[in-house]
Formats: C-alpha cells, sequence, structure tokens
C-alpha cells in the first residue's frame, strides 16, 4: 500500500499557527495555561493536548540581515517506528499500512518507552490519564477522503499532504529552486533510519541542528527491545518483570538524554 | 482595491507598506507567495517592524512610524527624476497636462487658501486654469511650469535622498533599493501591486498618504493592469461591505453621499452633488432609486421620494467626535451590535467616560465583552454610573447566510450550517427588522413628521426569517417597480430583478438599495454571489469571471482601459485585459466592442479615440478616457476635492520625536485635535519613544472573537511591548520582565519582547527607539491584558476621522 505522508515546508511558512488551532479543533484538545515566553512561541515543547507546535527562532546575520525561521513540528511518523516497537503493549502503539502511527489511549500503560526511543521527543505523558499523546495523522480525517487537519488549514501550503513519493519528489524539486535564495535549504527525513525515512518530510532553510533536529535520527535503544526484550514478553514473563530489565537496558540512554538536559529525572 | 487578491499573482513586484499582510491575511498572503513562486515577483516589506511578513520577503525595510509621506514623496521624486515614469499613461491617462488656477501656490508649509481661523482650506485655487468656456487648459507636452505634472515635479524636488533618509531613518541605499525597484514597474510590460492598510491609514495625514501611493501608481502606470493599483487590506471580512453599504455617518449606501442641510430639496442636493461629467452623473438614478427601495409606495415624486426623511448631516458626527457628544451628555443612548469600542476605540478614558454617560447602551455580541461591562472594568465605580446595560446575544457567521465582501470588491454569499443554539440568540438583520417593525407599531397613527421616515419605511423581507438575507440582497441588487421599456420592448417586466444599474431611472420607476451591488442577484433565483466556478488553469489572468460577484457589474480590476493604448490595442502582451475589437458583433447587429480577460471598466461599444461625448450616461467621457468615474477622464495627480490639499505633504505626527524637516509646518494644519479633557498630548522630552500599535495573526480587532477562544488566547496570552535590544539595554529591561508604557493619556503594563526585529533610527540626526504593541486586549475574557487604546490621543485625519494609532509618543519604564 501506497505510504502517505505530509511535506512541510518551511520556505513558505508565515508562522501563522493555522496548524495549531486546526490540530487542536478537529481532535477536540484543550488550550495549556501559557504565558508570554519572550517570543510569539510561547508554548516552549509540545504537550499530552497540544500536539503540533510552531518553533520560532530569530537569528540575525553576520551580515545584519534579520531572519526568522519557522517550523511546524510534530510527529515525524517514522518508517518502522522507534517508538512502536518499544512499545510493550501489543496495540497500544500502532502502525497503519499507510505509515502514520496512533497511540491507542485505552492500551496505553504509561511506561514511556516510546518517550525514550522518540528521536524527536514527541510522546508526551499525563499524570491524570497516565498515558501519552501525540500526532495521530488525523486517522478520522485520511480514512475518509480528506486530507489532514493541519495540512487543510494551512493558508500557504506550507504543510501538504498526499502520497510520500510525491511528497519526495516536489521537496527535492523545492530544494533545487529554493538554492538560490537560501543556500542551506534542505531535505529532512526522506532517508532518515538508514533509508527507511520518514512519512512526514521537511524542507528546512537551515541544517537540522539549527532547528533541534537530530542530523541523523538514531534507534540505538530500540534495537535492544525489537532483538532482545520483545520476544521475552512472548514468553510470558510479564510487563513488569520486562519493564525492569528494559530499564536497565536503557539506562544509559536516560543518563545520556538527561546530561543533553532532554529529560528530567523522574 | 482597484485589483483583488487573485490579481496579485500577476504583480511583478509586491509592495507592502502601512501593512502587516502576511499575519493579518495570511489566507490573502497566499497569493503573494505565488507572485514570487511564478511570476518572479520581488517582494518588498516596509515596516517599523520586522514581522512575519518581512520573514518571506527578499527585503525589509524598517521606517520610522508616521513618515510614510516622506517614503513616498521621495519615491516621487526619484521616479521623475530618473525617468521611470510611464510617459504615455501620465501624458495620455492622467491630469499631467491639465494647467492648475493661477492663484494655487505651496510656500512654507501651506497650500494656498488657508484660513486661521476655521483651520480649513478654501479650494478655489486648486481648481484648473479654464478657457472662456471653462473648459480646462492642457499642455500635452507636459513642459508649462504650471502643468500638474510640472508642480509635481516642483513640490517633490525637496523630498531629496538626503532629507527623506534624515526624516525616515531609511539609509540612502535602501531608499534608492525601494524606489529603484518600485520605478522598473513604470514600463508598460511590468506591474507592481501596492498593498497597504492602517500603518497608511491610522494617522492625522492618513488619506493623503494612500494619495501619494495613488499618485505613484499612476505615474508609474499601474493602475488598470493586472498586478498593479492601490490596495487596501481591509481588516474584518466585512468592513469593505460594511463601507459600501454606508455604516459610516457621512455617506449612503454606494458612495452617494449624505446629505448637507443646505440642500433643502432632492433637486438642490442632486444639483449640488452631481458630476457635470464622467460616469457619476448618472446618480440621480442611484439616489431616487434608493429612495424608492427605502420608502417604497410612499415615495412619490410629490414628496421628493422621502428626500426630507434623510438624515442631513451637519458636522462631525464621526467616531470619534459621537464620543465626544456622549461625554458631554449629549447622546442617551447607543446600540453597539458587534463593537467594543471600550478596547477598540482611541482613548479608551474617554471611551469608558463617555459610556459612562449614557442612560442605556445595548450591546449585541457573542460574548459579554468588555463594553457591555464597561461599568465593571477596572477603576470604574458601578455606584456612579447609571448606565442601564441590555445584552442582546449574536448569531454567528455559520448561524445565518448572508453576503461578505472581501477587499478586492467580491461579494461571496455564505449559507447558514447551524441554527444558533436558542431562540434569543438572534443575527444582527434579524434584529434590525425586528426592531425596525417594533417602532412601525409603537409609532402607528402617528401623524408627527419625525415618525413619519419610520412608518414609510419598507421593510417586506417576507415571513420566513431564513429567507431575509436572501430577500434583502434583492433589494440591494434593485428591481423594476414598472415595465421597464426601451426601445418599444419591456426589458424588465415590474416586479422583477433588474440585470445591473444601466436600467435604473430617476423618476420612481425602479427600485435598488446599493446601486454598486446591481448585478449580484439579477434574475429570480440567481445568486451571482453565490457562484463558485474557478477559471481553469492557464485560462485568464485570475479574473474568477464566475466566482461570486464583483462590484460594479463583476469587474475585477478597475480602470482596466489603460491596458490598452489610444488604438485599443493592448500595449503589453503580459499585461493585456481589455482590447478593442472592431468585428466583434452587438446584440443589436452592430459591430465594435471591447473584450478580454475581464468586464471592461468603460463603456462597453465606445470605440477607441471617440471624442468626448455630449450627453447620455458616460457624458463627457470619450474613446481614451480611461477613469470614467472622474469628470477629467483621467486619473488625478492632482486632486482639488480634499480637504488638506491638493497633492500630499509631509507632516510630523501630532506627537513627534523631532521637527519637521521638509516644511515650517510641524503638524498637519487641518487634521482634528478633539477638545475633550481625555486629550492630553505629550512632548518628547517625558517621552521619547516612537510607539505603533499594530494587530496579531492569533487575534482579531478588540479581542472578542479571539481572546475568548481557547485555542487562541492560549497561543497569545498576555500583553507585550516589543523593544529593540539596544532600548532593553538603555532601560535595565530582560526579555519577558514585567513594564510600564505610558504617554500623556495614561499607562499600561506588559511585558518585555526584547528583539533584533526592532532597530533603534536615526531620525534628524538624533537617535529614536520606537517600539510596538499588539492593541487586541482588555479586562475580560480568556487571555486579558491591559488596552493600548489607553495610549492613544483623539486626533482625526480632517478628511474621514480616523484616529492617529501611529506613530504617537510614549515612554517604557521596569515595573508597573
Amino acid at each position: 500500500m501506497a505510504k502517505m505522508g505530509m511535506l512541510v515546508d518551511v520556505t513558505k511558512c508565515i508562522g501563522c499557527r493555522s496548524c495549531m488551532v486546526a490540530c487542536k479543533q478537529w481532535n477536540k484538545l484543550p488550550m495549556d495555561k501559557t504565558s508570554f515566553s519572550g517570543t510569539y512561541q510561547n508554548l516552549p515543547d509540545r504537550t499530552f493536548t497540544t500536539w503540533r507546535l510552531v518553533e520560532f527562532q530569530e537569528v540575525t546575520e553576520r551580515s545584519g540581515q534579520m531572519n526568522w525561521h519557522m517550523l511546524s513540528h510534530a510527529c515525524m511518523h517514522c518508517n518502522d517506528a522507534p517508538c512502536v516497537k518499544a512499545c510493550p503493549v501489543p496495540g497500544a502503539m500502532e502502525q497503519s499500512a499507510t505509515g502514520y502511527v496512533t497511540v491507542d489511549q485505552k492500551k496505553c500503560i504509561g511506561c514511556k518507552y516510546c518517550m525514550v526511543a522518540c528521536p524527536f521527543n514527541i510522546p508526551k505523558y499525563n499524570e491524570v490519564s497516565q498515558t501519552v499523546a501525540k500526532c495521530t495523522f488525523c486517522p478520522s480525517r485520511v480514512e475518509n477522503g480528506l486530507t489532514t487537519a493541519c495540512s487543510k488549514a494551512c493558508p500557504t501550503e506550507c504543510i501538504t499532504y498526499g502520497k510520500r513519493d510525491d511528497l519526495v519528489a516536489a521537496a527535492k524539486v523545492r530544494v533545487a529552486v529554493m538554492k538560490e535564495r537560501y543556500p542551506n535549504v534542505q531535505t529532512y527525513g526522506i532517508d532518515a533510519y538508514g533509508g527507511k525515512g520518514t512519512n512526514v518530510i521537511y524542507v528546512l532553510k537551515e541544517k537540522p541542528e539549527f532547528y533541534g533536529l537530530p542530523k541523523e535520527p538514531s534507534t540505538n535503544a530500540v534495537v535492544v527491545w525489537k532483538d532482545v526484550v520483545k520476544p521475552l514478553t512472548g514468553l510470558g514473563l510479564g510487563a513488569t518483570i520486562v519493564g525492569l530489565i528494559a530499564h536497565a537496558a536503557m539506562r544509559g540512554r536516560d543518563d545520556y538524554r538527561q546530561e543533553k538536559g532532554e529529560v528530567e529525572d523522574e | 482595491m482597484t485589483n483583488h487578491f487573485v490579481d496579485m499573482k500577476n504583480a511583478d513586484v509586491i509592495f507592502i507598506m502601512g501593512s502587516n499582510f502576511a499575519e493579518n491575511h495570511p489566507v490573502g498572503f497566499h497569493w503573494v507567495l505565488e507572485a514570487v513562486e511564478k511570476n518572479g515577483a520581488t517582494l518588498i516589506h516596509v515596516d517599523p517592524r520586522f514581522t512575519r511578513t518581512s520573514s518571506v520577503a527578499h527585503k525589509h525595510i524598517h521606517v520610522r512610524s508616521g513618515s510614510d509621506i516622506a517614503f513616498l514623496g521621495g519615491m516621487i521624486n526619484y521616479i521623475i527624476e530618473n525617468d521611470l515614469y510611464d510617459k504615455f499613461y501620465v501624458a495620455n491617462y492622467t491630469t499631467a497636462a491639465l494647467i492648475v488656477s493661477d492663484d494655487y501656490k505651496f510656500e512654507d508649509g501651506l497650500f494656498s487658501g488657508y484660513d486661521d481661523a476655521t483651520r480649513g482650506y478654501k479650494n478655489e485655487s486648486w481648481q484648473y486654469k479654464t478657457d472662456k468656456e471653462k473648459k480646462a487648459l492642457k499642455d500635452p507636452s507636459l513642459q508649462d511650469p504650471r502643468c500638474v505634472f510640472q508642480v509635481l515635479k516642483q513640490h517633490y524636488s525637496r523630498y531629496s535622498l538626503d532629507k527623506v533618509s534624515a526624516i525616515t531613518g531609511v539609509s540612502k541605499d535602501d531608499l534608492i533599493y525601494a524606489f529603484k525597484t518600485m520605478g522598473s514597474t513604470g514600463t508598460p510590460d511590468r506591474s507592481g501591486f501596492f498593498a497597504y492598510a492602517m500603518g497608511w491609514t491610522q494617522s492625522s495625514t492618513g488619506v493623503q498618504k494612500i494619495r501619494t501611493g495613488a499618485m505613484i501608481q499612476l505615474l508609474l502606470g499601474n493602475i488598470g493592469l493586472p498586478g498593479g493599483g492601490v490596495n487596501a487590506l481591509r481588516g474584518h471580512a466585512n468592513v469593505q461591505g460594511a463601507t459600501d453599504m454606508a455604516v459610516l455617518y457621512h455617506d449612503l449606501p454606494g458612495y452617494l453621499g449624505m446629505p448637507a442641510p443646505d440642500h433643502k430639496d432632492l433637486a438642490t442636493y442632486l444639483d449640488k452633488t452631481t458630476a457635470k461629467a464622467g460616469y457619476w452623473v448618472n446618480k440621480p438614478n442611484f439616489t431616487v432609486s434608493q429612495l424608492k427601495a427605502w420608502f417604497g409606495d410612499a415615495a412619490t415624486k410629490a414628496n421628493d421620494f422621502g428626500y426630507d426623511w434623510l438624515p442631513k448631516m451637519k458636522g462631525d458626527h464621526s467616531f470619534q467626535q459621537a464620543f465626544v457628544d456622549m461625554n458631554q451628555g449629549k447622546i442617551k443612548g447607543a446600540i453597539f451590535p458587534g463593537q467594543n469600542p471600550a478596547v477598540g476605540g482611541p482613548n479608551t478614558t474617554l471611551m469608558m467616560n463617555a459610556l459612562s454617560k449614557l442612560d442605556w447602551l445595548v450591546v449585541k455580541d457573542f460574548f459579554v465583552h468588555e463594553t457591555a461591562d464597561f461599568w465593571q472594568a477596572p477603576g470604574m465605580d458601578p455606584s456612579k454610573i447609571g448606565t442601564e446595560v441590555f445584552f442582546l446575544p449574536a448569531a454567528t457567521v455559520v448561524e445565518k447566510s448572508g453576503s461578505l465582501t472581501n477587499s478586492g470588491r467580491w461579494i461571496q454569499w455564505h449559507f447558514k450550517s447551524i441554527d444558533p443554539p436558542n431562540k434569543d440568540v438572534v443575527s444582527d438583520l434579524d434584529f434590525a427588522i425586528d426592531l425596525g417593525k417594533r417602532l412601525q407599531k409603537l409609532y402607528e397613527g402617528s401623524t408627527a413628521e419625525k415618525d413619519k421616515p419610520v412608518l414609510a419605511m419598507t421593510l417586506n423581507y417576507g415571513d420566513d426569517p431564513d429567507k431575509f438575507p436572501e430577500n434583502v440582497l434583492k433589494e440591494i441588487n434593485g428591481y423594476a417597480i414598472t415595465d421597464i421599456v426601451k426601445d418599444g420592448k419591456v426589458l424588465v417586466k415590474a416586479g422583477e430583478q433588474v440585470p445591473s444599474f444601466v436600467v435604473l431611472k430617476n423618476d420612481g420607476s425602479t427600485a435598488c438599495g446599493n446601486w454598486l451591488y446591481s448585478g449580484a442577484f439579477p434574475k429570480e433565483g440567481v445568486n451571482n454571489t453565490a457562484r463558485r466556478e474557478r477559471e481553469k488553469p492557464g485560462e485568464g489572468i485570475g479574473a474568477n469571471l464566475k466566482w461570486a460577484f464583483s462590484w460594479p457589474v463583476n469587474r475585477r480590476i478597475l480602470y482596466n482601459r489603460t491596458s490598452a493604448d489610444l488604438d485599443g490595442r493592448p500595449r503589453s502582451d503580459r499585461k493585456k485585459v481589455i482590447w478593442w475589437d472592431a468585428e466583434a458583433e452587438l446584440p443589436d447587429g452592430k459591430k465594435g466592442k471591447w473584450v478580454g480577460v475581464d468586464v471592461p471598466d468603460f463603456k462597453g461599444d465606445l470605440p477607441p479615440g471617440t471624442p468626448k461625448l455630449k450627453d447620455g450616461p458616460f457624458k463627457g467621457i470619450g474613446g481614451n478616457d480611461p477613469f470614467i468615474m472622474n469628470t477629467e477622464g483621467c486619473g488625478r495627480l492632482f486632486a482639488a476635492n480634499l480637504k488638506d490639499g491638493p497633492i500630499p505633504e509631509f507632516y510630523e505626527p501630532f506627537e513627534s520625536p523631532t521637527e519637521n524637516a521638509i516644511c515650517p509646518v510641524q503638524n498637519s494644519p487641518v487634521a482634528k485635535v478633539y477638545k475633550t479633557p481625555e486629550n492630553i498630548l505629550g512632548k518628547a522630552d517625558k517621552f521619547p519613544f516612537v510607539l505603533t500599535t499594530y494587530r496579531l495573526t492569533e487575534h482579531h480587532l478588540s479581542g472578542v472573537m479571539s481572546r475568548n477562544l481557547p485555542w487562541l488566547a492560549e497561543l497569545m496570552p498576555e500583553l507585550f511591548v516589543e523593544i529593540s535590544l539596544d532600548l532593553a539595554k538603555e532601560l535595565g529591561l530582560a526579555n519577558g520582565e514585567s513594564c510600564t508604557v505610558e504617554t500623556a493619556r495614561g499607562k499600561v503594563r506588559a511585558k518585555a519582547c526584547v528583539t533584533d526585529r526592532l532597530k533603534p533610527m536615526t531620525i534628524n540626526g538624533k537617535k529614536v527607539h520606537q517600539v510596538g504593541m499588539p492593541w487586541h486586549y482588555g479586562f475580560k475574557g480568556i487571555a486579558t491584558g491591559d488596552t493600548v487604546n489607553t495610549l492613544v490621543a483623539s486626533i482625526g485625519d480632517p478628511n474621514v476621522f480616523i484616529q492617529e494609532s501611529k506613530g504617537f509618543l510614549c515612554n517604557v519604564r521596569k515595573g508597573v
């Protein structure tokens, strides 16, 4: 079955945040409590109830030229998704045939392994429901002949929805067209994970690191899961024991991420 | 707009000034990106702040808020000096060749005819010099020192690059870049699109700023071309509709003009206000048809069609004056449907004081907002306020059918999707009709003169409220009262809709609510505003003639006759709109008409080169007169009918950090400074920074619809003030820190948004800081904040009385 995806082309983004509002509206998400943050962004990160976030960065070049970068960033719906591999509960985290990844709120046990596995820090945990949530790719829309809510709302066609192959081709054309105006313009996500790629791809104006994106999304920690621990679950060892083993195995990565300031100690 | 949103894709240069297009019109902005992507257009953004519009522009130029006419005057000077103007267009399609009166002069900052006592101009000396037959003299060679072109050239010769750079704070390099780029559209095969909004309008010289833009477009030959024109980005989904339907006090629907007290009867009013040449000669048809629409059978020839029932405009009754009057106890009650003056009105202290003088107030809106609850605002003492407030909930746009007219004059119908939540939630139209009918019942049997207009009002929209909107549109379109006959044939049967305003009469046989909208509903069951057929790709220039209905008569680009030369041939293949086809057949069998990719803005069968017609609906217009609404038939580079001068001159905002460097008169000598205790002006010693106010994508106007919406409130939760890194250092302010912004009128608390997107400027040799604040916040809703209009003064442009909410003085300090 053809993979479906989204292309986010930052050269067309005007930072209007229609995508954020459309996502909240379609998914009936409540507002987060925010205060003025010092920039227009105001929400520092995605949360359990904010799945898509437009991230703003102001940069004054050495030449004096002012640049204001905006990136609408959410779940990348990675092929062979690390979060799906990490999830110990069958069916709690699933990847559709067309490539999007969803969390089943009724099955999720809140173990947070997906959070650790995700190189983009996307799934967010909620204390009350004890589950995680993230962009779902709007299954109620895409399974009914519609596009995702964010792509529908985007007024400049920065976010577009379609066959992944078509979007990849379009992204490459876009980079060629924009090269003169933005010398660092590049695609992102097409060949991630050693070629498997993500189903949400980007056209960026700068290198991925500029946006806080991993240059090469990696799945090291998850290999342990897929190849070692998950088979153990099949042996009926029970989630708790498996969890303990996994936790020990994951600890290394946790420490690394804590060091990088990416996760807070529980 | 003279053009429209989709047409932007045809531009070679898009010049956004006095506007933050991408943030305030994100959907329309898509066409700007089309122009850049597909047409290779250059996008320039001139703005005191680097905004989300600037982030996608090829070039952003910081300009001092309030200095626009200096900038634009400099552009005129550069265009003329460097021969960038479209010589053919200027010579043939503008008033450049006309000779101005011998009495006209401009000296020491004042035009001839100034009267100190009245703070106004008499404009006799601004007329053209005429011969014995009262025909304007002209010099087609444009050399006569008294011809409009030379007067213009002389006037703007003072606007040198050095002078303009000093006044605006823009570097000479940036000025040259801007002027040269826009100037590159002075050739017939290139067009430049001016997009403007409140940055130009909200000023004591607002109208003249727009005038300068219009003059530049005439010089460059951009008016009437695809991707050209003078284009206001209206700030609300239907404010264009509101303006067309004359919600403002000084006008009647279709821009017919409110009568004055000395227009003692219909004949006098029509005689004094109807042009003697140009298409406006048909005004009597529009006026009488409008009166018939309003008063129906009660309007007869015998009673001047009810003319006496119209209010007569005694003076300034604009928004600001109304609140000054209200504050003096002269207004007893008010009805505000969809308006929130407690946040949106200039000089909030005046707004609040005025509201508290009312006996009664009716507020009709979606949420109980700051005006409805003004008596509970911070600082108010309810025990001292006697106003009785009624709140009526309003149906939203999805709970009713109706039309919205966008900036491009496209009238677009929308259908009711759901019922309002309960019977108390009523659309503004239902409320107005209900109110009208109740008043008629209240006054039933009265013979008092003042009650007659109310009793005579026609409110015949049927019994089904769901059909009211359509029925009102049908009345606005117009219908025949008796058969309309032409050459022995019945064109329109009595009771039928009229096809357009061309069949309207001044004898009471036709009715039409607004001549400009005529054609929107030309036949029973045919609502053109509901059409949604798109142009096919590659076909046409984006006119989309089958999508909705634009006024007038579905014309998309106004003045499009200019796209063809004196022989009716397109001046350029890439910019062609209409052209003369001598072989094209007319309905009556004759040959020869204007054809093309838009509705011709011209007399369809008038051959190019025809001498000015002696009579008829196009009296005074010849085959080469593209500006059919002007008596001259040409675009005006010199305009006698504005209150503050026939050509724009730069004056400083009333609160300015510097002295006017272009002329010895500091401020507009005719702008209105309202006399009310709340209107205190400040000086640069106490208030050294230049403040501009603006809007954000996430909030809408006074915030009623957006600060009550959780998903928008969370995006922009608090009031902030944007200040430069330099100023933050001077003030010792950290990003996000609480601070106070104050003017001579009052103060507000805000969070500091320290950003390199704002920069200090050098103005006339002195360092001047600029700061900016969004004005959406009020004390009610989910996202609340102090009201920025507290800082704004009560000053009005002399032509339209819009307030000066950009480019005034403030102080910023740490702490609250």
